[in-house]
């Protein structure tokens, strides 16, 4: 019997009966929103500060707001004591000193290895913070197989006596709505064998200083495979003279707030308190609007763009967003902020600049079209209609009608100035159930998406609003109190090459250098469709730098070269694959499974490394296979970089809260031995061939990744690359060790174009590498 | 009320690989690339499986959620969505253990094309017919067609939510598709 087919008519008329439903459009932007706070929280804590005395700081803050007033003016300060606000590193801000109570010590409780901490926890009138850790997870606690069920719950705060507080509101808040999620904020960030959450419940009763915090099971756990149901008895205690509560000073808006001459006084950055730590400053404010975009209204912190703060030399300088300052809600016309400002530049004033914002204008502009009684998917109407919509000329340049899964209506094509980036449209007379849209600005599209029949004849759909971006900037110079103690000057990292010298590089390429060649190994398009590089036409291939020659190995992902450049190793689901490059002769390596990633070859080439992702160690066997030997034992989760020169030790990375930890571990004795710590989320390292140097990416402060050269012990560390927003990947040493190969990752297209390309360690020389359409993970003769 | 619809991000085909592996590092644009590549078909899924935006939206969310905590531990296998719709299916399942029964499809009013009265009866009656007969499928058989039809997943996607095959997932897909298409034709359908 011919094997059946359905056709695409039964096909259809199952998509129809089971009548999918688009998303509403301030539900997708919502979440978006939500999910990018929750991203912005996961960056790595800053160290806690030093405890000054509590009872110390109404007397500091009587002090600054004396001595601020040289500096910011007396004008602009308002009675801070009218509302006393005290900020507590890693908790946030407190209010109402007198009744603040404290965890009367930090609760830790160990089950099967696994350590849970309360650190810290603090009650004021509004709401209790708690903040927790967990250590010592097993990689086997977490499911085996990604279908696999897993722990979604959050702890429960439960008062003594009574019912668990309650949900609050506020950032973070709103992703459960029947109590599914129990606090109502949490942040936090996860190490892989442990994370730690800051967590917000409602406060307290006044009269309850006894509670547990319950944990249902560890976030992220398999069902049963870790210890479950974590009782830890909190005891809260009125705060101690010695627990830290940094003053917050209170500021009316400043009147250096200044948008550019011109434009009306009321709108701008506004600063309205500042608090001073140690080391840093923790500025919050807002911007208002005011008067200055008149029918328009600026909505939420999506608005922000090109925002910098720049020191009185006009040096950028590093600030990051507060991590544990909640902010109220946005409100039309306001959005609140807040930075945390490293102390140590010597050139005052800092100035906060906004560089534009983005602005939603109301409108009310209907207009139609004729579909026309029996339009077909696919159809396209030409309109070429104008519109004057808040100030602005939009045209409707066309409609196409489809009728699919996704987008079961129309699509409508408008072009505008390019300061416009969208528009709203209602269809009044009939009821979308969802929208998208996208584009440049100046030119989009917007579609509506009806849950069943797409209506049809003459249409008339009302044009609600438009979006603009006004451009500013709009600046805030701010100096530091003069009561602020002297700091160390910090001098800000300079790469060697920097995002401007990439741009020359790409314009203007230099050859390869003569004599440089070998062969590189990349994932990336080994099916030439003409489609986008995806999953179903990229793999693993060897590209011939001399000659440009590629040579397709099959699917695969984590592809490396033997020293010798004769075989080839990567990772895909029957197991780790090894390949004679000479003879083309591809075979599984007997032993390995779906679950192992990552090999890297011995330097004789005999053996392979590899990354097992039931435990998540370290394992070396024989290329038959044979030999098979776990290297390290856990509970970290081990990330492979490669092979000591000698081959008697495996080198690898382990992360934790601090960042990655670079170490070694003899195959012999077992021997570990730490090398390098840095501020970085994967171990991207690399050893130069000759032992002596280390390439890696880590965090630049107060900027994104940048590419370090150092020493093994970490001496003489240097800044190579730091390309702004830019994503650098790799890094591969040449075999003789004179380059270094990166994948620089162009973000900002809707598909990431990544450029291999050479930097000369000496000179910091850029070379693009073209052609080869994938990320190279490897480099031998 | 009438839906309110504004331009808003990215909507298009991605590197994966690439992206994930940005993703992993908590790269804010790879995230909402991501999000914004798949928050349409989860939340359709979802819809599908409860029945009500309220509750497509929290699962949703939900979803997202795990998704972002998990991302560290997920491994590029070309399995991303595979993944995405494994938790999606969990949640979902974790949702009915919690709350109410699933909703059924033949509770639905499906709505037909087309302006012409007559045609448009025997439309939405042929379509209520189809979504009883799918309504009295096991709930694994509704599965393989939401996931196929809603979410529009490959079948090696497919196989890999359900823990099947690829080739079991496209089998028993088109064996499912046979026997309605065969017991329609049968009721004149």
């Amino acid at each position: 019997m011919a094997e059946f087919m359905p056709s695409p008519e039964l096909e259809e008329k199952i998509r129809e009966a089971l009548a999918a439903h688009e998303p509403a459009l301030a539900f997708v932007e919502r979440l978006a929103e939500n999910l990018g706070e929750r991203v912005a929280v996961g960056a790595p804590r800053r160290p806690w500060l030093a405890a000054r005395g509590r009872w110390a700081w109404a007397l500091g803050l009587l002090l600054i707001l004396l001595l601020a007033g040289f500096a910011i003016g007396p004008a602009n300060i308002v009675a801070a004591m009218q509302r006393l606000l005290g900020y507590i590193p890693g908790v946030g801000l407190v209010g109402d000193s007198s009744g603040l109570r404290v965890l009367a010590e930090p609760v830790t409780q160990e089950r099967e290895g696994i350590m849970v901490t309360v650190s810290q926890a603090v009650v004021d009138s509004e709401r209790t913070v708690v903040l927790y850790q967990v250590e010592g997870i097993p990689p086997e606690a977490y499911p085996e197989s990604e279908d696999a069920p897993f722990c979604p719950e959050q702890p429960q705060l439960r008062p003594s006596g009574g019912v668990p507080a309650d949900v609050i509101g506020g950032r973070g808040g709103g992703w459960g709505r029947e109590g599914l999620m129990r606090a109502g904020t949490a942040e936090g960030q996860g190490w892989r064998s442990g994370f730690e959450w800051r967590l917000i419940y409602s406060a307290l009763p006044t009269d309850v200083n006894e509670a547990i915090f319950f944990i249902p099971c560890l976030d992220g756990t398999a069902p049963g495979a870790a210890p479950e149901d974590w009782e830890l008895a909190l005891s809260f205690v009125p705060a101690p003279p010695d627990v830290t509560v940094v003053p917050v000073l209170e500021l009316t808006p400043s009147p250096e707030s200044n948008p550019e001459p011109g434009e009306p006084a009321e709108a701008g950055l506004f600063l309205e308190q500042v608090i001073e730590l140690e080391d840093r400053y923790i500025l919050i404010g807002s911007f208002r609007q005011g008067s200055s975009i008149p029918g328009g209204s600026v909505w939420g912190v999506l608005p922000w763009l090109d925002f910098e703060i720049t020191t009185g030399d006009g040096q950028s300088w590093i600030f990051w967003p507060a991590e544990d300052v909640d902010l109220p809600e946005a409100l039309p016309g306001i959005v609140p902020w807040a930075y945390e400002v490293l102390k140590g530049f010597t050139t005052p004033p800092l100035t906060l600049r906004v560089g534009a914002i983005d602005a939603e204008f109301p409108a009310d502009v209907t207009f139609q079209f004729d579909a026309g009684p029996a339009p077909e998917d696919g159809q396209e109407w030409a309109l070429n209609q104008d519109f004057e919509v808040a100030g602005h000329t939009v045209t409707l340049v066309s409609a196409v009608l489809h009728r699919d899964a996704r987008q079961n209506g129309y699509e409508f094509f408008f072009r505008s100035a390019p300061e416009v980036g969208a528009i709203s449209i209602q269809d009044d007379g009939h009821m979308p159930v969802g929208g998208y849209g996208g584009g440049t600005s100046g030119e989009f599209s917007v579609g509506l998406v009806y849950d069943g029949p797409v209506p049809t004849g003459l249409l008339t759909y009302r044009i609600t609003a438009l979006t603009a971006r006004i451009a500013g900037p709009w600046t805030l110079p701010w100096s530091p109190p003069a009561s602020s103690a002297p700091v160390t000057p910090v001098v800000l990292p300079l790469p060697c090459l920097t995002f401007e010298d990439w741009q020359r590089a790409v314009a203007d390429p230099a050859p390869i250098p003569e004599g440089l060649g070998g062969r590189l190994i990349a994932y990336g398009r080994i099916i030439d469709d003409g489609d986008r590089l995806s999953p179903e036409n990229a793999g693993v291939f060897v590209f011939d730098l001399a000659t440009g020659e590629r040579q397709a190995l099959g699917p695969g992902t984590w592809p490396t070269l033997s020293d010798d450049g004769r075989r080839a190793a990567y990772s895909w689901s029957e197991g780790l694959h090894l390949v004679d490059l000479t003879t083309g002769e591809n075979q599984i390596v007997p032993g390995t499974t779906t679950n192992d990633y990552n090999p890297r070859f011995s330097p004789d080439g005999s053996q392979l490394a590899f990354v097992r992702i039931d435990d998540l160690n370290l394992y070396v066997l024989n290329l038959d296979g044979s030999g098979l030997q776990r290297v390290t034992q856990g509970p970290e989760y081990e990330l492979l970089v490669g092979w000591t020169a000698d081959g008697g030790s495996l080198l690898y990375g382990v992360p934790g809260p601090g960042g990655i930890s670079l170490r070694s571990v003899d195959l012999l004795s077992g021997e570990i031995r730490d090398i390098l710590a840095f501020d970085g989320k994967d171990a991207w390292a690399a050893f130069s061939p000759d032992g002596e140097w280390v390439a890696y990416l880590a965090r630049v402060p107060g900027m994104d990744y940048g590419l370090y050269l150092a020493r093994l012990d970490g001496s003489e560390p240097r800044l190579l690359a730091q390309l702004d927003y830019w994503g650098i990947e790799g890094p591969v040493w040449s075999p003789d060790g004179d380059w270094l190969l990166v994948n620089v990752v162009n973000p900002d297209l809707p598909v990431a174009e990544i450029t291999p390309a050479l930097i000369d360690p000496g000179t910091c020389q850029a070379i693009p590498l073209r052609g080869i359409d994938g990320t190279v993970q490897d480099w031998a003769p | 009320m009438p839906e309110t619809i504004a331009v808003s991000g990215l909507d298009g085909q991605v590197d994966e690989e690439s992206i994930l592996a940005a993703a992993r590092r908590r790269d804010a644009a790879a995230i909402a690339q991501l999000y914004q590549r798949y928050v349409r078909p989860i939340y359709r899924y979802l819809y599908s499986r409860v029945g009500n935006s309220a509750d497509a939206e929290d699962l949703t969310s939900q979803t997202f959620l795990s998704a972002l905590e998990g991302l560290p531990r997920y491994r590029h296998k070309g399995r991303f969505a595979a993944w995405l719709f494994t938790i999606a299916h969990r949640r979902a399942m974790d949702h009915f253990r919690r709350h109410r029964p699933q909703v059924d499809f033949d509770d639905r009013s499906i709505p037909a094309d087309g302006p012409d009265p007559d045609g448009q009866v025997i439309q939405t009656e042929a379509r209520e017919d189809l979504s009883r007969r799918i309504g009295a499928l096991s709930e694994w058989d509704q599965e393989l067609l939401r996931l196929r039809y809603v979410a529009d997943l490959s079948f090696a996607e497919i196989g890999a939510v359900l823990g099947k095959s690829e080739e079991a997932a496209k089998k028993s897909l088109y064996r499912l598709l046979a026997t309605l298409q065969e017991k329609m034709e049968a009721d004149g359908g």
